[in-house]
Protein backbone atom coordinates (compact mmCIF):
# COMPACT_ATOMS: atom_id res chain seq x y z
CA UNK A 1 0.00 0.00 0.00
CA UNK A 2 1.28 3.36 -1.20
CA UNK A 3 0.30 6.41 1.14
CA UNK A 4 1.81 9.87 0.26
CA UNK A 5 0.66 11.87 3.05
CA UNK A 6 0.41 15.97 2.92
CA UNK A 7 3.28 16.42 0.16
CA UNK A 8 4.89 19.61 -0.64
CA UNK A 9 7.28 20.13 -3.18
CA UNK A 10 9.64 22.99 -4.47
CA UNK A 11 11.97 23.73 -7.72
CA UNK A 12 13.73 26.43 -5.98
CA UNK A 13 10.93 29.13 -4.94
CA UNK A 14 8.52 28.02 -6.89
CA UNK A 15 6.36 25.30 -5.31
CA UNK A 16 4.71 22.91 -7.35
CA UNK A 17 2.86 20.60 -5.15
CA UNK A 18 0.66 21.43 -2.43
CA UNK A 19 -0.58 19.30 0.88
CA UNK A 20 -1.10 16.31 -1.76
CA UNK A 21 -2.53 13.05 -0.68
CA UNK A 22 -2.92 10.13 -2.41
CA UNK A 23 -3.49 6.51 -1.72
CA UNK A 24 -2.82 3.27 -3.75
CA UNK A 25 -4.35 0.26 -2.53
CA UNK A 26 -3.31 -3.35 -2.64
CA UNK A 27 -4.56 -4.33 -6.17
CA UNK A 28 -5.59 -1.41 -6.87
CA UNK A 29 -4.75 0.73 -10.47
CA UNK A 30 -4.94 4.02 -9.66
CA UNK A 31 -5.21 6.70 -12.29
CA UNK A 32 -3.79 10.53 -12.07
CA UNK A 33 -4.92 13.48 -14.60
CA UNK A 34 -3.79 16.24 -14.80
CA UNK A 35 -3.39 19.15 -17.43
CA UNK A 36 0.60 19.58 -18.53
CA UNK A 37 2.16 21.15 -16.08
CA UNK A 38 -0.09 20.34 -12.89
CA UNK A 39 2.71 18.08 -11.20
CA UNK A 40 2.13 14.32 -12.12
CA UNK A 41 6.01 13.72 -12.84
CA UNK A 42 6.73 15.88 -10.44
CA UNK A 43 4.43 13.60 -7.42
CA UNK A 44 6.01 10.58 -8.97
CA UNK A 45 9.83 11.79 -8.79
CA UNK A 46 8.64 12.65 -5.37
CA UNK A 47 7.80 9.56 -4.22
CA UNK A 48 11.19 7.94 -5.68
CA UNK A 49 13.19 10.14 -4.53
CA UNK A 50 14.61 11.88 -7.49
CA UNK A 51 12.95 15.48 -5.93
CA UNK A 52 13.03 16.16 -2.44
CA UNK A 53 9.87 17.15 -0.45
CA UNK A 54 9.28 20.33 1.45
CA UNK A 55 6.84 19.16 3.90
CA UNK A 56 5.07 15.41 4.70
CA UNK A 57 5.52 11.68 4.28
CA UNK A 58 5.71 9.02 1.96
CA UNK A 59 4.48 5.30 3.80
CA UNK A 60 4.98 2.11 1.31
CA UNK A 61 3.20 -0.76 3.20
CA UNK A 62 3.42 1.94 6.85
CA UNK A 63 7.02 1.99 6.87
CA UNK A 64 8.15 5.78 6.13
CA UNK A 65 9.83 5.85 2.51
CA UNK A 66 10.34 9.64 2.23
CA UNK A 67 9.90 12.22 4.61
CA UNK A 68 11.52 15.44 6.15
CA UNK A 69 12.09 14.44 9.27
CA UNK A 70 13.70 10.62 8.61
CA UNK A 71 16.25 9.36 7.07
CA UNK A 72 14.99 8.76 3.88
CA UNK A 73 15.52 5.39 1.82
CA UNK A 74 17.94 6.92 -1.25
CA UNK A 75 16.56 6.54 -4.50
CA UNK A 76 18.66 3.13 -5.90
CA UNK A 77 16.81 1.30 -2.99
CA UNK A 78 13.51 2.04 -3.82
CA UNK A 79 12.97 -0.98 -6.59
CA UNK A 80 14.69 -3.64 -3.61
CA UNK A 81 11.14 -2.23 -1.51
CA UNK A 82 9.04 -2.91 -4.84
CA UNK A 83 8.68 0.10 -5.94
CA UNK A 84 9.62 0.48 -9.97
CA UNK A 85 9.10 3.24 -11.85
CA UNK A 86 8.33 3.38 -15.78
CA UNK A 87 9.55 7.25 -16.18
CA UNK A 88 8.36 9.85 -18.97
CA UNK A 89 9.73 9.55 -22.05
CA UNK A 90 10.92 6.12 -21.09
CA UNK A 91 14.67 6.40 -20.35
CA UNK A 92 15.92 3.52 -22.12
CA UNK A 93 19.47 2.65 -22.05
CA UNK A 94 19.50 3.03 -25.81
CA UNK A 95 22.71 2.18 -26.53
CA UNK A 96 22.09 -1.36 -24.96
CA UNK A 97 20.73 -4.17 -26.35
CA UNK A 98 17.05 -5.06 -25.28
CA UNK A 99 18.39 -8.24 -23.45
CA UNK A 100 21.07 -5.83 -21.36
CA UNK A 101 18.02 -3.13 -20.30
CA UNK A 102 16.30 -6.59 -18.98
CA UNK A 103 19.18 -7.51 -17.31
CA UNK A 104 19.39 -3.99 -15.97
CA UNK A 105 16.22 -4.22 -14.77
CA UNK A 106 17.12 -7.00 -12.66
CA UNK A 107 19.83 -5.74 -11.29
CA UNK A 108 18.61 -5.66 -7.90
CA UNK A 109 17.82 -9.21 -8.03
CA UNK A 110 20.85 -11.76 -6.94
CA UNK A 111 18.88 -15.15 -7.43
CA UNK A 112 19.99 -15.81 -10.96
CA UNK A 113 17.22 -18.60 -11.58
CA UNK A 114 14.58 -15.99 -10.73
CA UNK A 115 15.95 -13.80 -13.06
CA UNK A 116 15.73 -16.08 -15.69
CA UNK A 117 12.30 -16.68 -14.94
CA UNK A 118 11.41 -13.39 -15.05
CA UNK A 119 12.89 -12.77 -18.45
CA UNK A 120 10.96 -15.94 -19.76
CA UNK A 121 8.08 -14.48 -18.38
CA UNK A 122 8.79 -11.03 -20.41
CA UNK A 123 9.61 -12.83 -23.44
CA UNK A 124 6.02 -14.77 -23.11
CA UNK A 125 4.58 -11.76 -22.38
CA UNK A 126 6.17 -9.69 -25.10
CA UNK A 127 7.04 -11.51 -27.89
CA UNK A 128 8.40 -8.19 -29.82
CA UNK A 129 11.40 -8.53 -27.38
CA UNK A 130 12.33 -11.65 -27.77
CA UNK A 131 13.02 -11.40 -31.46
CA UNK A 132 14.63 -8.26 -30.57
CA UNK A 133 16.33 -9.15 -27.89
CA UNK A 134 19.79 -8.76 -29.91
CA UNK A 135 19.09 -4.98 -31.12
CA UNK A 136 19.96 -1.77 -29.70
CA UNK A 137 17.00 -0.40 -27.38
CA UNK A 138 17.19 2.87 -29.48
CA UNK A 139 16.32 1.51 -32.84
CA UNK A 140 13.09 0.54 -32.22
CA UNK A 141 9.95 1.89 -32.01
CA UNK A 142 8.24 3.94 -29.67
CA UNK A 143 5.88 1.30 -29.00
CA UNK A 144 8.46 -1.50 -28.50
CA UNK A 145 10.42 0.86 -26.76
CA UNK A 146 7.06 1.31 -24.30
CA UNK A 147 6.93 -2.36 -24.04
CA UNK A 148 10.71 -2.71 -23.45
CA UNK A 149 10.66 0.29 -20.44
CA UNK A 150 7.42 -1.76 -18.80
CA UNK A 151 9.19 -5.15 -19.06
CA UNK A 152 12.38 -3.70 -17.85
CA UNK A 153 11.00 -2.32 -14.75
CA UNK A 154 8.71 -5.83 -14.17
CA UNK A 155 11.87 -7.75 -14.22
CA UNK A 156 12.79 -6.80 -10.54
CA UNK A 157 8.85 -7.76 -9.44
CA UNK A 158 7.51 -4.71 -7.99
CA UNK A 159 4.80 -4.73 -6.01
CA UNK A 160 4.16 -0.93 -7.12
CA UNK A 161 4.50 0.32 -10.87
CA UNK A 162 4.59 3.69 -11.19
CA UNK A 163 3.86 4.42 -14.87
CA UNK A 164 4.54 8.09 -16.14
CA UNK A 165 2.91 8.88 -19.54
CA UNK A 166 2.72 5.23 -21.20
CA UNK A 167 1.03 6.33 -23.61
CA UNK A 168 3.13 9.18 -25.08
CA UNK A 169 3.61 9.54 -28.57
CA UNK A 170 1.89 6.24 -29.31
CA UNK A 171 -0.65 5.30 -31.83
CA UNK A 172 -4.69 5.05 -30.11
CA UNK A 173 -4.60 1.37 -31.06
CA UNK A 174 -1.20 0.66 -29.18
CA UNK A 175 -1.84 3.16 -26.06
CA UNK A 176 -5.14 0.31 -26.15
CA UNK A 177 -2.35 -2.58 -25.91
CA UNK A 178 -0.35 -0.80 -23.55
CA UNK A 179 -3.14 -0.10 -21.07
CA UNK A 180 -4.46 -3.63 -21.69
CA UNK A 181 -1.11 -5.31 -20.66
CA UNK A 182 -1.42 -3.00 -17.68
CA UNK A 183 -4.52 -4.42 -16.78
CA UNK A 184 -3.11 -8.20 -16.94
CA UNK A 185 -0.22 -7.31 -14.97
CA UNK A 186 -2.68 -5.88 -12.27
CA UNK A 187 -4.82 -8.92 -12.22
CA UNK A 188 -2.19 -11.75 -12.76
CA UNK A 189 0.27 -10.52 -10.27
CA UNK A 190 -1.60 -8.18 -7.86
CA UNK A 191 0.65 -5.96 -9.22
CA UNK A 192 -0.17 -1.92 -7.44
CA UNK A 193 -0.28 0.60 -10.72
CA UNK A 194 -0.53 4.32 -10.21
CA UNK A 195 -1.16 5.54 -13.91
CA UNK A 196 -0.33 9.27 -15.00
CA UNK A 197 -1.99 9.15 -18.59
CA UNK A 198 -2.89 12.30 -20.83
CA UNK A 199 -5.55 10.05 -22.14
CA UNK A 200 -7.91 10.82 -19.07
CA UNK A 201 -10.74 8.61 -20.47
CA UNK A 202 -8.80 5.67 -21.31
CA UNK A 203 -6.62 5.79 -17.61
CA UNK A 204 -10.06 6.36 -16.22
CA UNK A 205 -11.53 3.34 -17.71
CA UNK A 206 -8.66 1.21 -16.69
CA UNK A 207 -8.43 2.10 -13.63
CA UNK A 208 -10.08 1.62 -9.82
CA UNK A 209 -9.95 5.16 -8.72
CA UNK A 210 -8.68 8.08 -10.28
CA UNK A 211 -6.99 11.68 -8.64
CA UNK A 212 -7.71 14.93 -10.31
CA UNK A 213 -4.75 17.14 -9.93
CA UNK A 214 -4.64 20.69 -10.97
CA UNK A 215 -1.72 23.16 -10.07
CA UNK A 216 -0.03 20.99 -7.55
CA UNK A 217 -3.44 20.59 -5.97
CA UNK A 218 -5.68 17.47 -5.57
CA UNK A 219 -9.17 19.10 -6.75
CA UNK A 220 -10.83 15.54 -6.55
CA UNK A 221 -11.08 11.47 -5.93
CA UNK A 222 -13.09 9.67 -6.97
CA UNK A 223 -14.45 5.73 -8.13
CA UNK A 224 -13.06 6.01 -11.53
CA UNK A 225 -16.69 5.25 -13.20
CA UNK A 226 -17.97 8.14 -11.21
CA UNK A 227 -15.43 10.57 -12.33
CA UNK A 228 -15.98 9.35 -15.98
CA UNK A 229 -19.57 10.49 -15.26
CA UNK A 230 -18.75 14.02 -13.13
CA UNK A 231 -19.79 16.97 -15.33
CA UNK A 232 -16.72 19.22 -14.51
CA UNK A 233 -14.27 15.83 -15.47
CA UNK A 234 -16.36 15.73 -18.50
CA UNK A 235 -15.46 19.15 -19.12
CA UNK A 236 -12.17 19.45 -18.60
CA UNK A 237 -10.29 16.43 -19.15
CA UNK A 238 -12.91 13.95 -21.43
CA UNK A 239 -13.39 16.50 -24.28
CA UNK A 240 -16.90 17.82 -23.26
CA UNK B 1 56.14 1.21 -43.87
CA UNK B 2 55.35 -1.26 -41.19
CA UNK B 3 57.44 -0.69 -39.15
CA UNK B 4 56.51 2.83 -38.23
CA UNK B 5 52.99 1.64 -37.91
CA UNK B 6 54.54 -0.43 -35.03
CA UNK B 7 56.16 2.69 -33.54
CA UNK B 8 52.96 4.25 -33.72
CA UNK B 9 50.68 1.83 -32.36
CA UNK B 10 53.26 1.52 -29.27
CA UNK B 11 52.93 5.30 -28.34
CA UNK B 12 49.48 5.27 -29.37
CA UNK B 13 48.28 2.47 -26.76
CA UNK B 14 49.57 4.94 -24.49
CA UNK B 15 47.58 7.71 -25.53
CA UNK B 16 44.91 5.16 -25.18
CA UNK B 17 45.43 3.80 -22.16
CA UNK B 18 45.16 7.70 -20.71
CA UNK B 19 42.56 8.96 -22.77
CA UNK B 20 39.96 5.66 -21.03
CA UNK B 21 40.85 7.47 -17.80
CA UNK B 22 39.37 10.69 -19.24
CA UNK B 23 36.04 9.23 -21.41
CA UNK B 24 35.21 6.87 -17.96
CA UNK B 25 35.32 9.71 -16.39
CA UNK B 26 33.21 11.97 -18.88
CA UNK B 27 30.77 9.47 -19.79
CA UNK B 28 29.76 9.36 -16.10
CA UNK B 29 29.82 12.77 -14.56
CA UNK B 30 29.60 14.76 -18.20
CA UNK B 31 32.83 16.70 -16.90
CA UNK B 32 36.86 16.57 -17.57
CA UNK B 33 38.83 15.71 -15.01
CA UNK B 34 41.65 18.17 -15.31
CA UNK B 35 43.88 16.07 -13.09
CA UNK B 36 43.72 12.66 -14.39
CA UNK B 37 47.57 13.47 -16.00
CA UNK B 38 48.97 14.13 -12.40
CA UNK B 39 47.10 10.77 -10.50
CA UNK B 40 48.99 9.38 -13.26
CA UNK B 41 52.47 10.91 -12.69
CA UNK B 42 51.98 10.40 -9.15
CA UNK B 43 50.85 6.53 -9.30
CA UNK B 44 54.46 6.77 -11.67
CA UNK B 45 56.25 8.11 -8.79
CA UNK B 46 54.91 5.31 -6.49
CA UNK B 47 55.66 2.93 -8.86
CA UNK B 48 59.55 3.92 -9.04
CA UNK B 49 60.11 4.44 -5.59
CA UNK B 50 58.60 0.80 -4.61
CA UNK B 51 60.70 -0.52 -7.27
CA UNK B 52 63.93 0.98 -6.31
CA UNK B 53 63.25 0.19 -2.92
CA UNK B 54 62.76 -3.76 -3.80
CA UNK B 55 65.21 -4.16 -6.46
CA UNK B 56 67.92 -5.30 -4.67
CA UNK B 57 66.26 -7.83 -2.53
CA UNK B 58 63.75 -9.37 -5.11
CA UNK B 59 64.11 -10.48 -8.28
CA UNK B 60 63.66 -7.72 -10.73
CA UNK B 61 61.03 -8.93 -12.83
CA UNK B 62 58.71 -9.23 -9.43
CA UNK B 63 59.70 -5.92 -7.85
CA UNK B 64 59.07 -4.42 -11.42
CA UNK B 65 55.61 -6.29 -11.17
CA UNK B 66 55.16 -5.29 -7.55
CA UNK B 67 56.07 -1.36 -8.12
CA UNK B 68 53.19 -1.89 -11.38
CA UNK B 69 51.03 -2.87 -8.69
CA UNK B 70 51.51 -0.46 -6.20
CA UNK B 71 51.47 2.26 -8.83
CA UNK B 72 48.25 1.15 -10.05
CA UNK B 73 46.59 1.24 -6.16
CA UNK B 74 47.52 4.16 -5.47
CA UNK B 75 46.60 6.05 -8.28
CA UNK B 76 43.62 4.18 -8.38
CA UNK B 77 42.89 5.46 -4.55
CA UNK B 78 44.04 8.48 -5.10
CA UNK B 79 41.50 9.10 -7.71
CA UNK B 80 38.59 8.10 -5.69
CA UNK B 81 39.96 10.16 -2.70
CA UNK B 82 39.64 13.35 -5.27
CA UNK B 83 36.26 11.98 -6.53
CA UNK B 84 35.02 12.29 -2.55
CA UNK B 85 36.57 15.47 -1.71
CA UNK B 86 37.13 17.66 -4.96
CA UNK B 87 34.23 16.63 -7.39
CA UNK B 88 31.69 15.35 -5.29
CA UNK B 89 30.54 18.15 -3.23
CA UNK B 90 30.33 19.98 -6.37
CA UNK B 91 28.05 18.01 -8.37
CA UNK B 92 24.75 20.02 -8.08
CA UNK B 93 27.06 23.32 -8.96
CA UNK B 94 27.36 24.88 -12.38
CA UNK B 95 29.36 23.02 -14.71
CA UNK B 96 32.03 24.58 -14.41
CA UNK B 97 32.77 24.48 -10.47
CA UNK B 98 33.97 20.97 -10.49
CA UNK B 99 36.30 21.90 -13.69
CA UNK B 100 37.95 24.70 -11.75
CA UNK B 101 38.65 22.19 -9.32
CA UNK B 102 40.12 19.55 -11.00
CA UNK B 103 42.70 22.21 -12.39
CA UNK B 104 43.25 23.19 -8.65
CA UNK B 105 43.72 19.56 -8.25
CA UNK B 106 45.77 19.37 -10.84
CA UNK B 107 48.35 22.00 -9.80
CA UNK B 108 48.32 20.83 -5.89
CA UNK B 109 49.29 17.26 -7.26
CA UNK B 110 52.10 18.80 -9.48
CA UNK B 111 53.26 20.43 -6.79
CA UNK B 112 53.62 18.42 -3.87
CA UNK B 113 55.48 15.41 -6.61
CA UNK B 114 58.09 18.49 -6.93
CA UNK B 115 58.30 19.12 -3.08
CA UNK B 116 58.20 15.49 -2.33
CA UNK B 117 59.86 13.70 -4.79
CA UNK B 118 62.18 16.98 -6.36
CA UNK B 119 62.06 18.71 -9.92
CA UNK B 120 65.22 16.40 -11.08
CA UNK B 121 64.09 13.63 -13.12
CA UNK B 122 65.06 9.81 -11.97
CA UNK B 123 65.22 7.06 -14.10
CA UNK B 124 63.68 3.45 -13.33
CA UNK B 125 66.88 2.13 -14.69
CA UNK B 126 66.17 -1.42 -15.65
CA UNK B 127 69.14 -3.34 -15.17
CA UNK B 128 68.62 -5.40 -18.73
CA UNK B 129 69.45 -3.67 -21.73
CA UNK B 130 66.77 -2.43 -24.66
CA UNK B 131 68.41 -4.06 -27.53
CA UNK B 132 66.25 -4.02 -30.10
CA UNK B 133 65.39 -7.20 -31.72
CA UNK B 134 64.43 -8.15 -35.33
CA UNK B 135 61.97 -10.27 -36.50
CA UNK B 136 62.26 -9.79 -40.87
CA UNK B 137 62.58 -6.55 -41.44
CA UNK B 138 60.52 -4.95 -38.31
CA UNK B 139 62.73 -3.80 -35.42
CA UNK B 140 61.28 -4.16 -32.11
CA UNK B 141 62.59 -3.12 -28.18
CA UNK B 142 61.76 -5.36 -25.90
CA UNK B 143 60.17 -2.01 -24.08
CA UNK B 144 58.33 -1.44 -26.85
CA UNK B 145 57.05 -5.20 -26.71
CA UNK B 146 56.31 -5.05 -23.00
CA UNK B 147 54.15 -1.76 -23.79
CA UNK B 148 52.66 -3.30 -26.45
CA UNK B 149 51.05 -6.59 -24.73
CA UNK B 150 50.42 -4.71 -21.44
CA UNK B 151 48.17 -2.19 -23.36
CA UNK B 152 46.37 -4.49 -25.52
CA UNK B 153 46.07 -7.02 -22.43
CA UNK B 154 44.91 -3.91 -20.39
CA UNK B 155 42.28 -2.80 -22.57
CA UNK B 156 40.65 -5.98 -23.30
CA UNK B 157 40.46 -6.58 -19.84
CA UNK B 158 38.67 -3.49 -19.67
CA UNK B 159 36.33 -3.93 -22.71
CA UNK B 160 35.24 -7.95 -21.31
CA UNK B 161 34.48 -6.01 -17.84
CA UNK B 162 32.59 -3.27 -19.35
CA UNK B 163 30.66 -5.69 -22.23
CA UNK B 164 30.14 -8.89 -19.81
CA UNK B 165 29.98 -8.35 -16.00
CA UNK B 166 26.90 -7.23 -13.98
CA UNK B 167 28.88 -4.00 -12.57
CA UNK B 168 30.48 -3.22 -15.99
CA UNK B 169 26.35 -3.01 -17.17
CA UNK B 170 25.57 -0.96 -14.68
CA UNK B 171 28.71 1.42 -15.29
CA UNK B 172 27.47 1.88 -19.11
CA UNK B 173 23.58 2.17 -18.08
CA UNK B 174 24.57 4.96 -15.47
CA UNK B 175 26.74 6.91 -18.31
CA UNK B 176 23.73 6.60 -20.30
CA UNK B 177 21.34 7.71 -18.11
CA UNK B 178 22.16 7.79 -14.41
CA UNK B 179 18.62 8.33 -12.98
CA UNK B 180 17.31 5.61 -14.24
CA UNK B 181 20.28 3.25 -13.61
CA UNK B 182 19.16 4.37 -9.86
CA UNK B 183 16.05 3.26 -10.21
CA UNK B 184 16.53 -0.18 -11.27
CA UNK B 185 19.26 -0.18 -7.68
CA UNK B 186 22.28 0.99 -9.24
CA UNK B 187 24.45 2.90 -6.34
CA UNK B 188 25.74 5.66 -8.85
CA UNK B 189 27.99 6.91 -6.24
CA UNK B 190 29.74 3.44 -6.29
CA UNK B 191 29.64 3.31 -10.15
CA UNK B 192 31.61 6.65 -10.12
CA UNK B 193 34.05 5.45 -7.78
CA UNK B 194 34.58 1.96 -9.91
CA UNK B 195 35.58 4.79 -13.02
CA UNK B 196 38.01 6.72 -11.27
CA UNK B 197 39.82 3.38 -10.14
CA UNK B 198 39.93 2.14 -13.83
CA UNK B 199 40.65 4.94 -14.99
CA UNK B 200 43.36 6.22 -12.54
CA UNK B 201 45.02 2.33 -12.78
CA UNK B 202 44.92 2.70 -16.65
CA UNK B 203 46.83 5.91 -16.34
CA UNK B 204 49.24 4.91 -13.79
CA UNK B 205 50.36 1.68 -15.84
CA UNK B 206 50.49 3.89 -19.24
CA UNK B 207 52.99 6.70 -16.67
CA UNK B 208 54.94 3.53 -15.89
CA UNK B 209 55.26 2.16 -19.28
CA UNK B 210 56.60 5.17 -21.32
CA UNK B 211 58.86 6.30 -18.29
CA UNK B 212 60.74 2.72 -18.57
CA UNK B 213 62.61 4.06 -21.34
CA UNK B 214 62.44 7.73 -20.60
CA UNK B 215 62.33 9.78 -17.06
CA UNK B 216 60.15 9.97 -14.21
CA UNK B 217 59.49 13.74 -13.16
CA UNK B 218 56.93 16.00 -11.84
CA UNK B 219 54.71 17.17 -15.21
CA UNK B 220 54.88 13.87 -17.21
CA UNK B 221 51.04 14.14 -17.13
CA UNK B 222 50.84 16.90 -18.60
CA UNK B 223 51.56 16.76 -21.92
CA UNK B 224 50.86 12.93 -22.16
CA UNK B 225 47.67 13.90 -20.51
CA UNK B 226 46.63 16.95 -22.82
CA UNK B 227 47.56 14.22 -26.21
CA UNK B 228 45.57 11.83 -24.77
CA UNK B 229 42.33 13.94 -23.63
CA UNK B 230 42.68 15.23 -27.56
CA UNK B 231 42.47 11.49 -28.30
CA UNK B 232 39.50 11.22 -26.15
CA UNK B 233 38.11 14.06 -27.97
CA UNK B 234 39.08 12.64 -31.34
CA UNK B 235 37.12 9.75 -30.93
CA UNK B 236 34.12 10.61 -29.38
CA UNK B 237 34.51 11.82 -25.64
CA UNK B 238 32.44 9.01 -23.26
CA UNK B 239 32.78 6.67 -25.80
CA UNK B 240 35.26 3.81 -24.97
CA UNK B 241 36.00 2.02 -28.17
CA UNK B 242 36.20 5.62 -29.68
CA UNK B 243 39.08 6.99 -27.06
CA UNK B 244 40.80 3.50 -27.54
CA UNK B 245 40.36 4.44 -31.49
CA UNK B 246 41.44 8.22 -30.64
CA UNK B 247 44.95 7.20 -29.27
CA UNK B 248 45.57 4.41 -31.51
CA UNK B 249 44.96 6.99 -34.55
CA UNK B 250 47.08 9.97 -32.77
CA UNK B 251 49.89 7.25 -31.92
CA UNK B 252 50.24 6.48 -35.70
CA UNK B 253 49.86 9.54 -37.30
CA UNK B 254 52.41 11.35 -35.30
CA UNK B 255 54.96 9.01 -36.19
CA UNK B 256 53.62 9.24 -39.90
CA UNK B 257 53.90 12.85 -40.22
CA UNK B 258 57.46 12.46 -38.35
CA UNK B 259 58.89 9.59 -40.69
CA UNK B 260 56.74 10.15 -43.47
CA UNK B 261 55.67 13.82 -44.29
CA UNK B 262 58.92 15.14 -42.69
CA UNK B 263 57.31 17.19 -40.19
CA UNK B 264 60.37 18.23 -38.16
CA UNK B 265 60.54 16.36 -34.64
CA UNK B 266 59.74 19.20 -33.03
CA UNK B 267 56.56 20.01 -34.72
CA UNK B 268 55.38 16.45 -34.00
CA UNK B 269 53.04 17.38 -31.17
CA UNK B 270 50.91 19.82 -33.66
CA UNK B 271 49.65 16.62 -35.24
CA UNK B 272 47.59 15.94 -32.41
CA UNK B 273 46.16 19.97 -32.74
CA UNK B 274 45.60 19.85 -36.12
CA UNK B 275 43.99 16.32 -36.05
CA UNK B 276 41.50 17.91 -33.11
CA UNK B 277 40.81 20.90 -35.23
CA UNK B 278 40.09 18.59 -38.64
CA UNK B 279 37.33 16.00 -36.31
CA UNK B 280 35.67 19.33 -34.89
CA UNK B 281 35.13 20.70 -37.77
CA UNK B 282 34.26 17.78 -39.67
CA UNK B 283 32.87 15.66 -36.81
CA UNK B 284 32.21 17.42 -33.60
CA UNK B 285 31.13 14.76 -31.55
CA UNK B 286 34.35 12.41 -32.49
CA UNK B 287 34.87 9.43 -34.59
CA UNK B 288 32.33 7.06 -32.15
CA UNK B 289 30.83 9.58 -30.50
CA UNK B 290 26.94 9.94 -31.51
CA UNK B 291 24.55 12.70 -31.41
CA UNK B 292 21.40 10.48 -30.38
CA UNK B 293 18.20 11.47 -29.08
CA UNK B 294 15.70 9.65 -27.66
CA UNK B 295 12.81 8.90 -29.76
CA UNK B 296 10.01 9.24 -28.87
N1 LIG C 1 13.54 20.54 -12.90
C1 LIG C 1 12.61 21.52 -12.81
N2 LIG C 1 12.96 22.75 -12.39
C2 LIG C 1 12.05 23.72 -12.25
N3 LIG C 1 10.75 23.59 -12.53
C3 LIG C 1 10.32 22.40 -12.96
C4 LIG C 1 11.24 21.30 -13.11
N4 LIG C 1 10.54 20.23 -13.56
C5 LIG C 1 9.26 20.65 -13.68
N5 LIG C 1 9.12 21.93 -13.32
C6 LIG C 1 7.88 22.70 -13.29
O1 LIG C 1 7.02 22.09 -12.35
C7 LIG C 1 5.70 22.03 -12.86
C8 LIG C 1 5.19 20.61 -12.82
O2 LIG C 1 5.93 19.85 -13.74
P1 LIG C 1 5.65 18.32 -14.00
O3 LIG C 1 6.69 17.83 -14.93
O4 LIG C 1 5.48 17.62 -12.72
O5 LIG C 1 4.25 18.39 -14.75
P2 LIG C 1 3.41 17.24 -15.41
O6 LIG C 1 2.09 17.26 -14.78
O7 LIG C 1 4.14 15.97 -15.39
O8 LIG C 1 3.28 17.77 -16.89
P3 LIG C 1 3.27 16.99 -18.29
O9 LIG C 1 1.87 16.51 -18.48
O10 LIG C 1 3.62 18.04 -19.27
O11 LIG C 1 4.27 15.90 -18.20
C9 LIG C 1 5.74 22.62 -14.25
O12 LIG C 1 5.23 23.91 -14.20
C10 LIG C 1 7.18 22.64 -14.62
O13 LIG C 1 7.48 23.76 -15.40
MG1 LIG D 1 4.95 14.75 -16.82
Amino acid sequence: MLLVKHITVHYGQRQVLTDVTLLVKPKEIVSLIGANGAGKTTLLRAITGLTPLSAGDVLFDDVPIRSVTFEQVPTCRMIEKGIGLVPEGRGLFSDMTVLENLEMGAYSVRDKQAIHLQKKKMFDRFPILFERREQKAGAMSGGEQQMLAIARTLMARPKLLLLDEPGLGLSPLMVKQVMDIILDINKEDGVMVLLVEQNARLALRHSHRGYVLENGKVVLSDESTLLLKNPNIQKAYLGG
Amino acid sequence: MLQHLLNGLTVGSIYALVALGYTLVYGILKFINFAHGDVLMIGTYVALMVFKGLKSFIEIPFAFGIAVLAGMLSSALLGVVIERLAYRPLRHAPRLAPLISAIGVSVILSNSAALIFGTKSQRFDMPFNNTPIHCGSLVVTPYQGLILITAFVMMALLHVFIKTTRTGKAMRASSENPLVAELMGVDTDRMIRFTFIWGSALGAIAGILVSLDYKVYPTLGSLIGLKAFIAAVVGGIGNISGAMLGGLLLGVLETYGVAVLGIPVGYKDTVAFVLLIIILLVRPSGLLGSNKRDKV
